[in-house]
């Protein structure tokens, strides 16, 4: 519509908070610092049982959808397709709800000031749980919109008119299209007050059905275009001076003659930015190669040693984050508390496509396609860097090769603005691998200290884990916010305890500062807190000699949720035929885990050749709740389960001389075809909320795994990557 | 200097380097349906045909494949548009989710299957196994490759 102005009901900014509950949160008053404040804050901004959501732009249905003369119809979300069928899955609900045929509805990666502004970016698990009811909303008010139009253009009463296809007839036979409607309105277009009628779950036609997702046309023919394969006319090519020893800062610099040499353009030397942008990529990297700059090194080394240290598990340290019953006492005096301690190192995204940007700054505006799960972020993080106003500045989403995390920042897109500011041209640059090992940041290591015991009849009797991480949400906020809140909300992903302890149970976070980088990984906690939990409760089961999936089923909790994990647990246990005996040399193990309101159980079957362990199958049921597009989820539920097998049996980062380890696959590789498990999935539970898909099926993977080879040869493993002796 | 992709040719420059053809492709030519996951030769993102083989542009210096038939993704489909069964596969079994990787897998495959119309399974798996894919597709290209071999004997027959 955009020949109308439209009229925007509101539109809210929120700030940029990955992870929490709602911005609210950090209002509250934390001078307090109660035990019983922060356990209510804890529980305020998990998402196990339900799903996280920050909510969808508050803004009228004609910014969200632009409906073309041709009757095409254009949803506009500012949510990243990076390989998660996000805009497959939208589409499906818009178009479910404006009744259209598929081929009808077009989705598009909206700009920055476009009207679908999402502070919130993309990530969290949580784009389908935010948008699906707004959009539903909105798909409806503007069918809604669109006869009042039409009554008035064909002279007839709203009411005696019927829309079908995007197609409106009145009762005397005339129709209008959508888009002729669009084309003769005249004037502002007025967003009802009443929140229209939706279509009933038996209605569905799109929702809860597998429509092939939009973007893989073009991503089988080479046609889609991602950040790394952005170019415009009079691009300079850009490379930035980074530190190989983690926590270097530049010392001095001397340019030597990289001003004058072939194809340079711009040079920039500043206290905190030194780059070269030239016309081509080898010139610009040349130029830099010849500058002579000299680094600060942390006065302490950086080691991998020293990292370990820090996170380990301290008595009587942390924030108590879960506590029921009185665990403590149970533990000081059970002499048949079991105690196993579990170790996750740090791991790197690997998003296959290192990330790009191009950043066009000119006089009175300035463009940036950016490899960003977040471009209103990113809008802000460019204007900052350039000292303009965030609404001059359009961010245009690309697609993204992987995501997993690493997207957040604004990092990337405020250093080709500040080079492109000086050259007065458009800048690209693009990291290579071994900058995306050495100058990204990583998943945080991470300790658990389980701790529990089991009463005769099978019934646990205490439950606790202690759990030391690196950050991960702390790190996008002014360092006043952890040192009061004292416990990282992400790193403590999937850390809560969701059996039922008889006695008591309780969770701790223990918050560790890390001299170097760490951030979002897919999950956050919630791979370290599932390999950790479950293979615990293996340990549990095996104490009273019971069957693994047996004790999960007496041990959870009879509640909605407690019967959704005993739902999964048990769809998975058909799907394997748990109980019935395998090939010689072969095992299973099981493992569960909730996560954005979303349950997840899944059986790996391993063999082991000589200390190697081999994952054939997994096999895994979902509870998604209401699921929009069953082969999505099917999608997310195997790219989770394979990037969980390559943590849990090969990756692992580590310092070396207090540099990156490794600064390409050869010495940090992932997992290969012949490694990658088959993986049959299940969908079970339903209702008429959607709970997140993105992340969840990570969680279960490395607890899976690890229960299979204690099954097999009675190692319990409880470090990642697994080792056996 | 000319190179020989996708039936057409293309004048570049010779700079008198050995820089490889990736980068020719991606940042001279501006083809970048080829991408880069490593510039290393481990990831397999890269892989184009040379002369039909499935090759590694990143680790190809451009000034060794002057004269030799270079197809990449965007030369796979049929002038009319048909796609290669195995794009076609990867579509039906809805195989991408990034994509990144996708077109060094198929590329990858199609090597594979036009040069073997009944691929066993450990035969997929052999010829697939340098190809990452972070978004852990890994079971769905094994099938797809299978379901390509059905599509491309019943284009055929
Ligand atoms: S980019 Fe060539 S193999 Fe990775
Ligand atoms: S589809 Fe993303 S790397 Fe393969």
């Amino acid at each position: 519509m955009s020949n109308n102005s439209p009229k925007r009901w509101q539109i809210t900014r929120r700030g940029l908070l990955i992870g929490l509950g709602g911005a609210g949160v950090l209002a509250l008053g934390w001078a307090v610092g109660l035990p019983k404040l922060r356990l209510a804050i804890s529980d305020a901004v998990e998402g196990t049982e339900k799903p996280f959501s920050r909510g969808a732009p508050k803004v009228s249905p004609t910014v969200w959808f632009t409906i073309n003369p041709d009757n095409k119809i254009i949803l506009n979300v500012q949510k990243i397709e990076m390989g998660q069928g996000i805009l497959t899955a939208l589409a499906q609900i818009a178009a479910e709800e404006l009744d259209i045929a598929w081929e009808r509805i077009n989705v598009r990666m909206a700009d920055t000031g476009s009207g679908v502004d999402d502070a919130n970016g993309t990530g969290n698990s949580e784009s389908v749980v935010s948008h699906y009811l707004p959009l539903r909303q909105a798909a409806a008010t503007l069918v809604v919109m669109l006869k009042t139009a039409a009554a008035s253009q064909l002279g007839v009463a709203a009411g005696s008119l019927t829309s079908q296809d995007a197609t409106i007839t009145s009762n005397d036979g005339r129709s209008l299209t959508f888009g002729a409607v669009v084309a003769a309105h005249t004037g502002e277009w007025v967003v009802p007050e009443d929140a229209p009628t939706l279509k009933p779950n038996s209605a569905f036609r799109y929702i809860g059905k597998s429509q092939p997702r939009v973007d893989l046309p073009g991503k089988v023919t080479g046609e889609v275009k991602y950040g790394h394969d952005m170019r415009l006319p009079n691009m300079l090519w850009g490379v930035v001076a980074r530190p190989v020893k983690f926590g270097a800062t530049i010392a001095s610099v001397d340019q030597k003659d990289a001003a004058t040499m072939p194809g340079v353009h711009t040079v920039v030397v500043e206290k905190d930015f030194v780059a070269v942008a030239a016309e081509t990529k080898s010139q610009a990297q040349t130029a830099l190669n010849t500058m002579d700059i000299v680094w600060t090194e942390p006065a302490t080394p950086i080691t991998q040693q020293a990292i370990e240290n820090a996170v380990t598990v301290i008595p009587n340290q942390g924030v108590i984050i879960q506590h029921e019953g009185e665990p403590e006492t149970l533990l000081a005096d059970n002499s048949r508390i079991i105690t196993l301690a579990y170790r996750t190192p740090m791991a790197v995204h690997a998003h296959l496509e290192p990330q790009a940007a191009i950043v066009d700054v000119q006089p009175d505006k300035v463009d940036a396609w950016v490899s960003t799960q977040v471009p209103a972020g990113m809008a802000s993080g460019i204007a900052d860097a350039i000292g303009r106003k965030a609404d001059e500045v359009t961010v245009h989403p690309v697609f993204l090769g992987g995501g997993f995390g690493r997207r957040l920042d604004a990092s990337l897109g405020a250093e080709a603005a500040r080079l492109s500011a000086a050259a007065k041209r458009p800048v690209m640059i693009q990291w290579n691998r071994a900058e995306e090992f050495r100058n990204g940041f990583v998943r945080p290591p991470t300790h658990h200290v389980m701790q529990g015991s089991v009463d005769d009849d099978g019934h646990i009797s205490v439950l606790s884990h202690h759990q030391a991480s690196g950050d991960v949400l702390l790190t996008i906020f002014p360092p006043i916010v952890g040192d009061i809140l004292g416990w990282d909300i992400g790193a403590v992903r999937g850390a809560k305890l969701y059996y039922t302890a008889k006695g008591g149970k309780q969770t701790i976070a223990q918050r560790v500062k890390l001299p170097i980088a760490t951030s979002f990984w897919r999950g956050l906690g919630l791979l370290a807190d599932g390999f950790a939990i479950e293979g615990f409760i293996d340990e549990l089961a095996k104490s009273v000699s019971m069957d693994p999936l047996a004790f999960r089923l007496k041990n959870l909790p009879d509640t909605p949720f407690g019967n959704r994990m005993k739902g999964v647990l048990q769809a998975v246990a058909d799907l394997a035929k748990w109980g019935t005996p395998l090939p010689a040399g072969r095992a299973y193990g099981i493992a569960c885990s909730a996560d954005a309101g979303t349950c997840v159980a899944q059986i790996a079957e391993v063999s082991v050749t000589g200390t190697t362990i081999n994952v054939h199958h997994v096999y895994a049921a979902v509870d998604a709740g209401l699921v929009i597009n069953p082969d999505g989820v099917k999608a997310q539920t195997e790219g989770g389960i394979m990037m969980g097998v390559s943590s849990t049996l090969i990756e692992e980062f580590v310092v070396v001389d207090g540099e990156a380890g490794a600064i390409n696959f050869d010495k940090y590789p992932l997992l290969r075809n012949s490694q990658a498990p088959d993986i049959s999935v299940v969908i079970v539970g339903g209702g008429d909320e959607p709970g997140g898909m993105g992340e969840p099926p990570i969680g279960p993977v490395a607890g899976a795994i690890a229960n299979a080879v204690f099954a097999l040869t009675g190692q319990r493993l409880t470090s990642l990557p697994l080792r056996l002796a | 200097m000319e190179l020989i992709i996708n039936q057409k040719t293309y004048p570049i420059p010779d700079n008198g380097d050995s820089r490889p053809l990736l980068l020719v492709l991606r940042d001279e030519l501006n083809l970048t349906g080829t991408k880069i996951g490593c510039g290393a030769g481990i990831c397999g993102a890269c892989t184009v045909h040379i002369d039909g083989v499935p090759t590694r542009s990143c680790q190809t210096p451009v000034n060794s494949v002057l004269g030799k038939e270079i197809r990449t993704i965007e030369g796979l489909a049929d002038v009319d548009g048909t796609l290669h069964p195995v794009q076609q596969a990867f579509i039906d079994l809805q195989v991408p989710q990034c994509g990144w990787c996708m077109s060094g897998q198929i590329m990858t495959a199609a090597a594979l299957i036009d040069g073997n119309a009944t691929p066993t399974p450990d035969q997929i798996i052999t010829a697939m196994d340098k190809n990452y894919c972070r978004c852990g597709t890994y079971h769905r290209i094994r099938q797809a490759i299978a379901h390509a071999a059905t599509l491309k004997k019943e284009a055929t027959s």
